[in-house]
């Protein structure tokens, strides 16, 4: 057998079996046995040599065989008008019976492993995610499912439509095989690491979906072979584009792998140590990484095990740093990424437990960590009420929270931003529809208590703490599952911004961030009740007056309008109110709490710092502090200095006008999440050389502490009061900004009121230092002689005595007295960096924990008392006080109380 | 009617076999490899290999068609198959058959109308 194709023995024998059939078939044809026998075995040479078959083996015979020798219906080939076909013949010339049974074998082992298996493997990935949970995410994109999707599809093709004779069909078998065969060898490089692990799986009956790919692959190859059979047998195809369709599938494959690759990569070295190479990482991410690859790992996926291999594990921690210093946003702004996923796959792997969303690794934490699926906000509303000749405002937030997750109860965990100089002062939480106040205590006691009845006994605690100046973590556990939801009221009490002596202005608080999703359509109802007029701001809030002096402002406005400080309402007062006072009656030695007006911003600082975070999205707040400085020409020496990557030099410029100072930011650009700490330290030092000197820094949010922040705190411990350097924080953009969660507690840092747009704060500001405007601030002070009585001023409600507390707090808190500014914070009911407040469900509880509640009559409320009965509560109280100062005096001199019964 | 439609074109692809046969030959000279593959892809035929040998030999047998073998680089031993004299006027007589058929069949498909 001259042939250029080897033929295997057993091939040449199942041959010429065959053909003896053909030959017994034909004898009485009237066609010659032996010629037909030989032009077939000729034809079938020729068959194999066109299917370009290196080697002939006794299946490739078979399917020639198969192909090449059936008669067709009724053409019988001896002309006898009997279909008597020689595949008939050879059926009946005693071929093994095991052919046929090891043929259908064959073919239900390739249509299980190259059909069934990875579409089953493929169904559990898209379900489960429990590939992408502990190895790396097969599925990242809907792209890379449909690339996985065309293999069975291809797979099932190329069984069924390769026996067929079509040359156009058969070009769709190719195209898709090619691409099959390029898909699977893809993946079989990608799960490599896995395929020892998997082979032991095997053994314990698990591991064959991990081995999918390679299976596939193996499959593709076979059936690769039987379309080149088939395409020999029924003509050749002009075009064979086979490679083509490997070579594009198997390149989309490794260019949608490779973003993902390549960010891990720059991720690992981003979080390194050698800050070069972290600085060149962060640059290449910024142009070229992938940010939902950064998200997954800083929710907690598991990263991609190759990256594991060849670079290490990198922490969640850590990926959120490298997150913010990438794209200058915390990361919980945005949801666990939910890739190749439908909402129903993902509550039904939600419900299986997978996924990190799933779990919340903050629970009864400090931090607010990740969003939670499930949970949202579903009503707000807030109420407050101003006085803005007293200068106090109470504001009282109402929050619902909805829990729609199928099984895990959730905590709803927020940071809230409170005005200036505000404080907590009540904390509700409705159970079974009754409202239950916080007992208030040492911090660490009502978080020991939230933990133990949250954590432990799964029973309703509300716990809120500061975390840092103006800011404090609101806690709830359990939003309960399926639909369930929780409600708490937040009670504010805060100052009122003087502007001038005849306006102030009123600040919403709003969060800063938060662990929930807001509802669909979620708005805030505000209202605003004051008897002064209303001179600006508020937005397109309406006017309700009653007509009794009273004016209301009302309307609804979304998360981001109410974190907007140009939203501020600003309030005229009447300037000849210059001081109040009220009765402290919670204090040990009891009294009057005085508070004036003084203008406070005569004493123009020596020198300023500006310090200026670069960090994307602060383009327009740069802006403002240069037209600013432009605008608001200061007299004195000015250094610029900048939160900037981590081998830039954080001084701009030292000793500079207001112009060069506005050239200097406005030459900045802004990129990426910048760490404020070096140029902070920096400034400090710069201007404590001299006396007098203040560090204003503008800056947004910093959701993530790129480097330890003692240095600075050390700085602001040791000099504080006086003459010492002050931090004022001017915050652009709204957000968690853990830099300033750190100065919790000291008296040297301040935050500067926003009540308008940046450029006007800013202009507001320097334009005080410069001596053009005054800037007015209030002092309180603890009078404790009661029947001195508040002398020429008017009294005010309860709210200047927790203002005056949460300050005397503050201050105690600043020189290290902890338990006197506890227990100060704890009288008055206040949360402060000493002291926190906690709801439990039941008196035992509150018992067990060594808490009390407070008596419901004597928290804030709104509205409060109006100025008459505060007149007429004030009388009584100086009545009462003179009245038993009248008694002492008596009692020295041995006369009868006044009133009292006669000796 | 189904059936009867089936049997129907499997006796007319039988009666036309061997002159498509003939016609392919009759254009030149063909080896049986590439005379196979020819009649294989035309289209409504339905003709296969092991159809088309045992024909071919048996054509051979009565004189039709003539062989012979030529050694292919390429491969195996070519055989050619052509065209004998008989087989060329035997050829012309069937087409002449078959036209008149085709004629006659003609006019009583246009008085019957185009369906």
């Amino acid at each position: 057998m001259s042939l250029m194709s080897r033929w295997t023995p057993t091939a040449r024998r199942e041959l010429e079996a065959h053909l003896e059939g053909v030959r017994r078939s034909l004898i009485e044809s009237g066609a010659d046995p032996d010629e037909v026998v030989d032009d077939l075995r000729r034809h079938l040479a020729e068959e194999a040599e066109a299917a370009r078959l290196s080697v002939v083996t006794e299946a490739d015979v078979r399917r020639l065989v198969a192909r090449v020798t059936p008669p067709e219906r009724g053409l019988d080939p001896t002309g006898g008008g009997v279909d008597k076909g020689v595949r008939d013949s050879s059926e009946g010339r005693g071929r093994p019976r095991g052919g046929a049974w090891l043929a259908g074998l064959k073919m239900a082992a390739l249509a299980f492993f190259g059909v069934v298996l990875p579409t089953l493997a493929l169904a559990v990935e898209v379900v489960t995610r429990s590939c992408a949970q502990e190895f790396f995410d097969p599925l990242p994109t809907p792209w890379h499912v449909l690339l996985v999707a065309l293999v069975p599809i291809a797979h099932g093709w190329g069984l069924v439509g390769g026996r067929a004779g079509s040359n156009h069909w058969r070009r769709w078998c190719w195209w898709l095989n090619g691409a099959a065969v390029g898909v699977s060898a893809a993946y079989t490089v990608a799960f490599l690491p896995l395929i020892p692990m998997a082979l032991i799986g095997v053994i314990f009956g698990l591991g064959l979906l991990p081995l999918s790919p390679v299976l596939s692959l193996v499959t593709g190859l076979v059936l690769r072979r039987r379309l080149r059979l088939a395409e020999a047998v029924g003509g050749g195809l002009a075009v064979r584009p086979w490679w083509v369709a490997l070579v594009v599938v198997a390149g989309a494959a490794a260019g949608l792998a490779f973003p993902a690759l390549v960010t891990r990569h720059w991720a690992r070295q981003a979080a390194g140590d050698d800050l070069q190479r972290a600085a060149s990482a962060v640059r290449w991410l910024r142009s070229w990484g992938d940010r939902e690859v950064l998200l997954r790992d800083c929710y907690g996926y598991r990263s991609d095990l190759r990256a594991h291999v060849f670079w290490g594990p990198l922490s969640e921690e850590r990926a959120r740093q490298v997150y913010f210093r990438v794209t200058g946003e915390p990361f919980n702004a945005r949801p666990a990424p939910e890739t190749a996923r439908s909402r129903r796959n993902r509550l039904l792997m939600e419900e299986f437990e997978f996924g990190p969303e799933a779990s919340d690794s903050g629970l009864g934490g400090e931090a607010v960590a990740g969003r939670v699926s499930g949970l949202s906000l579903k009503r707000s509303r807030i109420d407050a009420m101003a006085d803005a000749d007293a200068l106090w405002a109470y504001t009282e937030w109402t929050l619902e929270f909805g829990n729609d997750h199928p099984r895990r109860d959730r905590e709803a965990r927020a940071q809230v931003q409170l005005p200036p100089g505000g404080v907590v002062s009540r904390v509700t939480l409705w159970v079974n529809g009754e409202e239950r106040e916080a007992a208030f205590a040492g911090r660490a006691r009502v978080r020991e208590a939230y933990q133990k009845v949250a954590v432990a006994e799964r029973r309703d605690p509300v716990l809120v703490t500061t975390c840092g100046p103006d800011r404090v973590l609101v806690q709830a556990y359990p939003v309960p599952s399926r639909g369930g939801t929780m409600k708490i009221r937040l009670g504010m009490t805060a100052p009122l911004v003087p502007l001038r002596t005849n306006e102030a202005a009123f600040l919403w608080p709003h969060f800063a961030e938060r662990n929930f999703s807001l509802g669909r359509n979620l708005q805030h109802g505000v209202w605003l009740e004051t008897t002064n007029q209303v001179s600006a701001g508020g937005g397109e809030l309406i006017r309700a007056p009653d007509g009794e002096g009273r004016q209301g402002l009302h309307g609804q406005w979304s998360d981001r309008q109410l974190s907007d400080p140009r939203q501020a309402v600003r309030l005229m007062r009447d300037p000849a109110v210059t001081g109040v006072w009220a009765v402290d009656r919670r204090s040990e030695s009891g009294g009057l709490i005085r508070q004036r007006l003084v203008a406070s911003g005569r004493d123009a600082p020596a020198r300023v710092a500006v310090v200026v975070d670069a960090s994307a999205g602060m383009e327009a707040g740069l802006e403002a502090l240069a037209e600013a400085l432009e605008k608001e020409s200061l007299g004195m020496e000015i250094g610029v200095f900048a939160g900037s990557d981590l081998l830039m030099e954080p001084a701009l410029g030292k000793g500079v006008g207001s112009a060069a100072a506005a050239v200097a930011v406005r030459d900045l650009r802004t990129v990426g999440g910048q760490d404020s700490v070096p140029a902070l330290i920096e400034a400090w030092d710069w201007v404590a050389e001299g006396r007098g000197g203040v560090v204003l820094w503008v800056h947004g949010s910093q959701p993530v502490l790129l480097r330890a922040i003692d240095g600075l705190r050390q700085r602001l411990e040791w000099r504080n009061g006086g003459s010492a350097p002050r931090l004022l924080g001017f915050q652009v953009r709204p957000g968690p900004n853990r830099v300033v969660e750190g100065l919790d507690g000291l008296i040297s840092y301040a935050s500067v009121p926003r009540w308008g747009s940046a450029e006007e704060g800013l202009r507001h500001l320097l334009s005080a230092w410069a001596g053009r405007e005054t800037s007015w601030g209030v002092v309180r002070e603890q009078v404790a002689d009661v029947a001195s009585g508040g002398g020429a001023d008017r009294p005010a409600a309860g709210h200047i005595a927790r203002l005056w507390a949460a300050g005397e707090a503050g201050r105690l808190a600043g020189e290290r007295q902890w338990q006197a500014a506890t227990e100060l914070a704890a009288r008055h009911q206040l949360v402060t960096a000493a002291s926190g407040a906690v709801v439990l469900e039941t008196q035992e509880q509150y018992a067990q924990a060594g808490l009390q509640p407070v008596n419901p009559a004597t928290v804030p409320m709104v509205p409060e008392p109006g100025p008459v009965l505060l007149w007429a509560v004030g009388a009584a109280v100086l009545g009462w006080a003179e009245r038993q100062r009248s008694r002492r005096r008596n009692r020295v001199h041995g006369l009868p109380p006044l009133g009292g019964p006669s000796p | 009617m189904g059936d009867f439609f089936d049997n129907w074109t499997v006796q007319v692809r039988k009666g036309l076999i061997e002159l498509c046969v003939l016609n392919a030959l009759a254009e030149r000279e063909r080896y049986g490899y590439e005379l196979v593959k020819t009649l294989v892809d035309i289209p409504g035929l339905g003709i296969t290999e092991g159809t088309l040998y045992p024909l071919l030999s048996r054509l051979r047998l009565q004189g039709l068609v003539r062989t012979r073998l030529e050694e292919s680089p390429e491969g195996p031993a070519r055989k050619y198959y052509s065209l004998s004299p008989e087989g060329a006027a035997l050829r012309g007589q069937m087409l002449a058959y078959l036209d008149e058929l085709n004629r006659g069949a003609g006019i009583l498909r246009k008085r019957g109308g185009n369906p």
